[in-house]
């Protein structure tokens, strides 16, 4: 007891001593060479000793000197260490540059994460910087040609809308081929749960993340990085990291703002009335003159329109009764962020609001984020990540739907009037088909409200050194609620002439529980880490729905007040068990293996196929370390990759597509298709039975190469890679005469064959300017191996599904010319038969490009930074499909025309693609390749400007950071397209159909100002 | 202390990954199909559901009767999915939308029907008499003669499929069975049915009236007039019936004393005709109205009468009444209604060269709907026009028109239809890819 006593005096003794010698302090102040900016949690240590602090939020630090000591040692993650002689100063300010190398990058991996150096497998990492301020609702959106392989297209351009995310191509037709969602490790829930049918348009949930929380997105491609996530990797993984706190870096506050004004960047264009009754009364000619060939009566009346010239025109696209607007976005960001030596935190908030350019679409989000973790001992931590948002959405009808206002103004005849003479709407009965463009958004009120809480807990224990135990609880929490009143003075809610309501109430809920056991040591040369795990899951799909007509005026808009009352409510589940595990070993750095597994059961599959196995492995090999390069000083990396496994899908089936059932709804609960009749319920057969129903399992080999030159300056990264798909979840066509039409069966092939190239390059850095390029291209073939029979989707069979093509294949019949004698289409024979039949019909093109990728360009120049990100997309097909409705040729006597149609064949001789105005025979009644374009592009998608104010300006204003900064989204396109975007898909809630244009909003050009500023 | 946390963190976390089944799920909408017909209760439901699938859109819901509208005189095409303007222009090409979901509402009816006639009967449990499966199965029975007569009137040969299908294999891959074999099918059920079922009224489900009147309609498509008058008869001097008055009572009103069967919808088991028939204002699209030609007719007081109550509009732009409740959508639909067996009568007196008897009965539907009474068509020859034209305007959106065209062979004289392939509409391509084993009708 003395002697410990003793000791006890004898180190304050010490330590006293030592503070006496040390009466010198050194403070300053560390900058990111990046950006200019305070780098918090910079380690300065003294050099020999274990004395050292690291830098707060503001990058400030102070640091009492021991005596003897010399050099300071300031280093962190992504910089270049720097070694500084003290000297006599009491103030040493300095700015860390970046490792220009990049390889000390940590990248995040399923279940973990890696020193990019030594990963074996093919993934993107994207940083928040990249991304940051961009005006769109959701995070995938921004990850559209940043990263080689991944293809992104909006849907359209409602804000909150669906996104189009492929990784690698498809690999699946009727299971989903969205990649897995994990935020902060739980798998988050991308399916739209709207239930309000506004023609193809989807809500993508994807939007309830606020993308300025997001610390930094990996997209993990091959089958090595996607094993680990087994039944759900095939599609690609997207694991998004949202912003923490450190560890003594004090506590910062971060504001951001900006406000943007959209508009479009191309209206429609249209015949004018004149134009208009000038095409109507010469194809009514020319329909009765073909119509008395046949024997048929003539039409009346023989002259639709006496007097074309003086027709009137209105104009529905401009001014307060046109349908586009110059829409604002605002956003607003706060967080505060920060640590001590135990507790580390981020909580942050945002407010965004973003108006459509076409009337009255808004989306808003309200979010909020927790992020909290706490050291309790050495060997125990717990954390948790929590975020919650509410959206919400007012909607208006597009997209494949005559009642939506892009088609009530551009399909409507230009003569039409908007309103009567007393003011009220005009509906016209010779156009009744359509919406009153102005009712059409003055009048709708389609309300969604999003609630979103995705939260996970987590604590984590270290058994021994190198051996951690950590379990996971996550809830992903998504309610949907949606309230559209149809106001009597919509075509909608004249049902009865009283107005019409629904009410959808829609849940899903999907709780996770995780455990893994993580080990890593590195003996002398060999470095080995092991992962085991296991994961629960279990979904729930919920939705409750009410239906109310007649309303006693349109001031009453909840169903309480309806006189006829409707409603049902149903309900499906699913669980999912996984055990999965990942082995590594590196020798030296320089050689480098990893294997990985899974194995999931899914309830969704018959009792003995529920269970699926997905192996995988990895290797590499750093040759630039080897000794024989070492000569060649310009190579800072040079790494040889290859990995080969397999992944697998069970998304997009029904949650019991392996029974055969019997159902009261006949398989959907739809009110014109139930089972009862006269108040009796009922049931019928909804499905076949395939107990052999198991997993779809893709293939997939990737090699690659990583290599740096000149320090660095120059990275490319490429990679070859083929997957190849089998036991496809397919329903599959049964002969009608079952009296079922499709069963769900593992047929079928599908393969996608790619290569991908990413450059990086640094091409001017000194201390005051830096340039920095990175381009990346793809290709990507698809093709359907195999398949049993055809399967025709959307509206008039408009793409098909067959054998030996790529998916997202246009199924039309090709029109090769006019005849220049007659007027009369030339169509392709394809059979031979002399006669023009649905055997004719082929597959004439489809919407994958050719390639496609990006190219970022930024500089910064002292407080000056400027970027500009090209996107581009080569040689996909799109289908305008709005030109089969408005170059009709008189088939319809009731639709507009497009100016295209005034090239119609007229005089014997004449040369045209358009035929003959007729409502007879072939000309405008095939669904013909007329409307296929080419749909290639290439967008300035962004263009910033930023300046960051001088830090001795702010500092005595207490700011430690300023930005400000304009920023344009496409701004310009060059396409061939006549559409008004090339970036669309009517077809958002059918993952089988890509590339029809329909009434679809097109992309809005965006200008914003905005600011980012730090205290 | 904190160690033991983690400890029983950890235990607590292998436990509930063992004890947690979550592979085990059960669907909350269905049920399999072992378990779908083992009582009597569970065998109404199922006769409910094959009631449910006549009121399906694709059949008896809009999509057949549209095939006999639009291909017809009677209704033009207005709107803007032009597939349907195909049957106006009688150039339906086989990857005709409607022409599918017909074929396949049809089949679904005819596989749900097949599971009651081969399971109810052999069902054993208490309480459940045979009287009372004879009429579930007796109704089954009728339910799968009108699909085949269906089928067969509006395609020609037809797959027969008699057993319900439980998985596919190649006897799932039929071929198509000759028209007079498709026929016989539909006797041999009508007269089974007619056996089965009671003499009880029920203008909503199938009894032995039901199968009698569906009969004296297939007599006369068979041309056997003796019987279809014989059939007609038995309806005509049913006291159950009659013609109401005025004409538009019969779908203002809900299962009137004209109606022999009709499919009845409620607002929670909704019809969606009339959104097809009404314009926007009304709370339709107005994919289709009524023809001039047939506004003319029905306008005019000599051969239309009171039924110019079932239009309205301009000539050029008519729009038609019958189907209406666009707020319940719990518009029936009217398969058989006394009307009709007055002009079966009517037709198969001409034939027989009864022309009072015929007259008789023409002017039975003529003074119901406030027309002058016709006797100038004295030989059979003009009886047979004048019945073709009454039931032009007495059915003019009923779909009749194509069928009697087609059924008397004038069809392409009246219709202009130069080709006669076209009387006969295509299989849907999609079957014939899923089943090799079908052939197409000629000219498609």
């Amino acid at each position: 007891m003395k002697k410990m006593l003793q000791c006890f005096l004898l180190v304050l003794l010490g330590l006293g001593a030592s503070a006496a010698h040390a009466q010198r302090a050194i403070s300053g102040k560390v900058l990111s060479g990046e950006d200019n900016s305070p780098l918090p949690g910079v380690n300065v240590l003294v050099k020999g000793s274990t004395a050292g602090t690291a830098t707060d939020a503001t990058g400030s630090y102070r640091l009492n000197l021991p005596a003897g000591a010399t050099v300071l040692v300031f280093s962190s993650i992504g910089f270049l260490t720097q070694e500084i002689e003290v000297g006599n100063r009491s103030t040493i300010d300095l700015t860390l540059a970046p490792d220009s190398k990049t390889m000390t990058e940590i990248v995040i991996v399923g279940y973990g994460e890696q020193d990019r150096r030594m990963v074996t497998s093919s993934i993107a990492s994207i940083s928040a910087k990249e991304l940051r301020d961009m005006p769109v609702a959701s995070a995938d959106q921004l990850l559209q040609g940043r990263a080689s392989g991944v293809q992104i297209g909006a849907q359209s351009g409602t804000p909150g809308g669906g996104i189009f995310v492929r990784v690698r191509g498809t690999t699946s037709i009727t299971a989903n081929n969205d990649p897995l969602y994990i935020v902060d490790g739980v798998f988050m829930n991308n399916s739209n749960l709207s239930n309000t049918g506004l023609g193809g348009q989807v809500t993508n949930p994807i939007a309830d993340l606020n993308p300025a929380d997001i610390a930094s997105m990996e997209v993990l491609k091959d089958a090595n990085a996607t094993a680990i996530y087994g039944a759900r990797g095939a599609n690609g993984v997207v694991i998004i990291t949202t912003k923490r706190g450190k560890l003594n870096s004090g506590t910062k506050v971060n504001l951001g703002y900006y406000k943007g004004f959209s508009t479009a960047q191309k209206l429609p264009e249209i015949v004018n009335g004149p134009t208009f009754g000038l095409l109507q009364n010469e194809a009514r000619a020319n329909t009765n003159a073909d119509r008395a060939r046949l024997n048929q009566a003539p039409l009346n009346p023989a002259v639709p329109y006496p007097n074309p010239e003086q027709l009137p025109t209105f104009d529905r696209f401009t001014g307060e009764n046109g349908i586009f607007q110059t829409a604002p976005t605002d956003n607003i960001d706060l967080n505060v962020t920060g640590g001590n030596e135990k507790t580390t935190f981020y909580v942050g908030g945002s407010i965004f609001r973003q108006e459509a350019i076409v009337k009255p679409s808004v989306f808003q989000r309200a979010s909020a984020r927790i992020n909290i973790d706490h050291i309790v001992s050495k060997k125990f931590k717990f954390g948790i990540s929590t975020t919650f948002a509410r959206t919400n959405r007012n909607l208006g009808q597009n997209d494949n739907n005559i009642n939506g206002v892009l088609g009530a103004s551009a399909f409507i005849p230009a003569l039409a009037p908007i309103f009567n003479d007393d003011g009220t709407y005009a509906r016209d009965p010779r156009f009744s088909l359509f919406e009153n463009s102005v009712a059409g958004f003055r009048e709708v009120n389609f309300n969604s409200v999003g609630t979103r809480l995705i939260g996970n807990v987590n604590a984590e224990w270290q058994i021994i050194e190198g051996l951690t135990f950590k379990t996971s609880w996550s809830l992903d929490f998504n309610d949907f609620y949606e309230n559209n009143y149809f106001s009597t003075q919509l075509n909608a809610g004249q049902s009865g002439g009283q107005g019409r309501a629904t009410s959808d109430l829609t849940r899903d809920i999907t709780w996770i529980n995780e455990q893994t056991l993580n080990y890593n040591k590195t003996f002398g040369e060999h470095s080995f880490s092991a992962l085991i795990g296991n994961t629960l899951q279990e979904n729930k799909f919920e939705r409750t729905s009410l239906t109310g007509n007649n309303f006693p005026n349109n001031s009453f808009r909840r169903i309480a007040s309806s006189a006829i009352q409707s409603g049902n409510s149903n309900g499906t589940m699913n669980g999912l068990t996984s055990f999965f595990g990942r082995i590594g070993y590196g020798y030296r750095g320089k050689y480098l293996i990893d294997a990985s597994a899974r194995s999931d059961a899914s309830s969704r599959f018959g009792a003995n196929k529920q269970r699926g196995f997905f192996p995988s492995v990895g290797v590499a090999w750093r040759a630039g370390e080897e000794a024989f390069l070492d000569k060649a000083e310009w190579i800072s990396e040079l790494k040889l990759r290859a990995s080969y496994g397999l992944t697998g899908n069970q998304n997009g089936i029904g949650d019991f597509a392996s029974r055969g059932l019997w159902g009261g709804g006949i398989g959907t609960v739809d009110i014109n298709n139930n089972a009862n009749y006269l108040g009796q319920p009922g049931v019928a057969p909804s499905q076949l039975a395939n107990p052999e129903l198991s997993w779809e399992t893709t293939r997939q080999w990737n090699i690659g190469v990583d290599f740096g030159i000149l320090d660095g300056r120059f990275v490319f990264d490429a990679n070859v890679y083929s997957k190849y798909t089998t036991g496809l979840l397919l329903n599959v066509p049964v002969p009608r005469t079952t009296g079922f039409e499709s069963i769900t069966q593992n047929f079928g092939e599908m393969s996608n064959r790619g290569v991908e190239l990413s450059v990086t390059s640094t091409n001017i850095s000194n201390d005051d300017f830096r340039w920095t390029t990175s381009f990346n291209i793809a290709r990507n073939v698809n093709k359907i191996e195999r398949m049993p029979a055809p399967i025709v989707q959307y509206t008039r069979e408009l793409t098909r599904l067959e054998e030996g093509v790529p998916m997202y294949s246009f199924w039309l019949w090709n029109q090769t010319g006019v005849n220049p004698q007659t007027g009369e289409a030339i169509y392709e024979d394809v059979n031979g038969d002399g006669n023009i039949t649905v055997a004719d019909r082929k597959i004439v093109g489809n919407n994958w490009p050719g390639f496609f990728g990006g190219i970022n360009n930024t500089i910064t120049y002292k407080g000056f930074d400027f970027n500009m990100f090209i996107n581009f997309e080569y040689g996909a097909k799109l289908l305008n499909w709005n030109r089969f409705f408005l170059e009709h040729g008189g088939t319809r006597g009731n639709f507009n025309f497009y100016p295209k149609q005034l090239e119609r064949w007229t005089t014997p001789g004449q040369v045209t693609d358009v035929p003959r105005l007729t409502a007879v025979g072939n000309n405008y009644n095939l669904f013909t390749n007329r409307a296929l374009e080419d749909g290639s592009f290439l967008r300035l998608r962004n263009v910033t400007l930023g300046y960051t104010l001088p830090r001795e300006m702010l500092q005595k204003i207490y700011i430690s950071n300023l930005r400000v900064y304009v920023m344009a989204t496409n701004l310009l396109t060059i396409t061939k397209y006549t559409g008004l975007d090339p970036e669309v898909n009517s077809a958002g809630d059918n993952a089988l159909v890509r590339g029809v244009d329909l009434m679809t909003m097109p992309q809005p050009r965006t200008i914003q100002f905005g600011f980012n500023l730090s205290f | 202390m904190r160690k033991r946390l983690s400890i029983y963190i950890a235990c607590g976390a292998l436990w509930l990954a063992s004890a947690c089944n979550v592979l085990d799920q059960q669907p909350e909408l269905q049920i399999d199909e072992s378990l779908a017909i083992i009582d009597e209760n569970s065998a109404n439901t199922a006769v409910a559901g094959l009631y449910s699938q006549l009121q399906r859109n694709a059949y008896y819901g809009f999509d057949f009767q549209s095939i006999g509208y639009l291909s017809g005189d009677n209704v033009v095409w207005r709107g803007s999915l032009n597939f349907y303007s195909q049957f106006n222009q009688r150039a339906v090409i086989a990857d005709n939308q409607t022409i599918l979901l017909a074929w396949t509402g049809i089949y679904r009816s005819i596989n749900q029907a097949n599971n009651v006639i081969a399971v109810v009967p052999s069902l054993n449990a208490p309480g459940f008499t045979d009287a009372e499966k004879n009429q579930l199965v007796g109704e089954a029975r009728f339910i799968r003669a009108l699909c085949y007569f269906d089928l067969v009137r509006t395609w020609g040969a037809a797959p027969i499929v008699t057993t319900p299908t439980r998985g596919i294999d190649e006897s799932a891959r039929v071929s198509r069975a000759a028209p007079e074999l498709v026929w016989t099918q539909v006797l041999n059920d009508l007269t089974e049915a007619e056996n089965q079922l009671s003499d009880n009224l029920n203008r909503n489900r199938a009894t032995r009236k039901t199968v009698r009147a569906l009969r004296a309609r297939y007599h006369l498509y068979r041309q056997q007039w003796a019987d279809a008058e014989r059939f007609a008869t038995l309806l005509i001097s049913d006291p159950s019936y009659e013609l109401v008055r005025p004409y538009a009572n019969f779908y203002t009103n809900l299962n009137t004393r004209e109606s022999i069967f009709e499919l009845a919808f409620n607002n929670a088991d909704q019809n969606s005709h009339n959104f097809f028939w009404l314009p926007s204002a009304d709370g339709g699209r107005y994919e289709w109205g009524p023809s001039e030609a047939v506004m003319g007719l029905l306008r005019d007081p000599n051969v239309g009468g009171s039924r110019s109550a079932a239009v309205r509009g301009t000539n050029n732009l008519g729009i038609c009444n019958m189907y209406f409740r666009a707020a319940t959508d719990d518009d029936p639909s009217y398969i058989m209604r006394i009307a009709e067996m007055y002009l079966i009568r009517a037709e198969a007196r001409a034939r027989q060269n009864n022309i009072n008897g015929g007259l008789a009965d023409l002017n039975a539907v003529r003074t119901r709907a406030d027309t002058p009474t016709n006797n100038a068509a004295q030989s059979p020859e003009a009886l047979l026009r004048a019945v073709e034209e009454e039931r032009r305007v007495e059915f003019p959106f009923e779909p009749h028109r194509w069928y009697d065209l087609v059924r008397t062979g004038r069809a392409q004289a009246v219709l202009s239809i130069p080709n006669a392939s076209r009387l006969l509409m295509p299989l849907p391509i999609i079957d014939l890819q899923a089943n090799p084993n079908l052939v197409q009708n000629p000219g498609y």
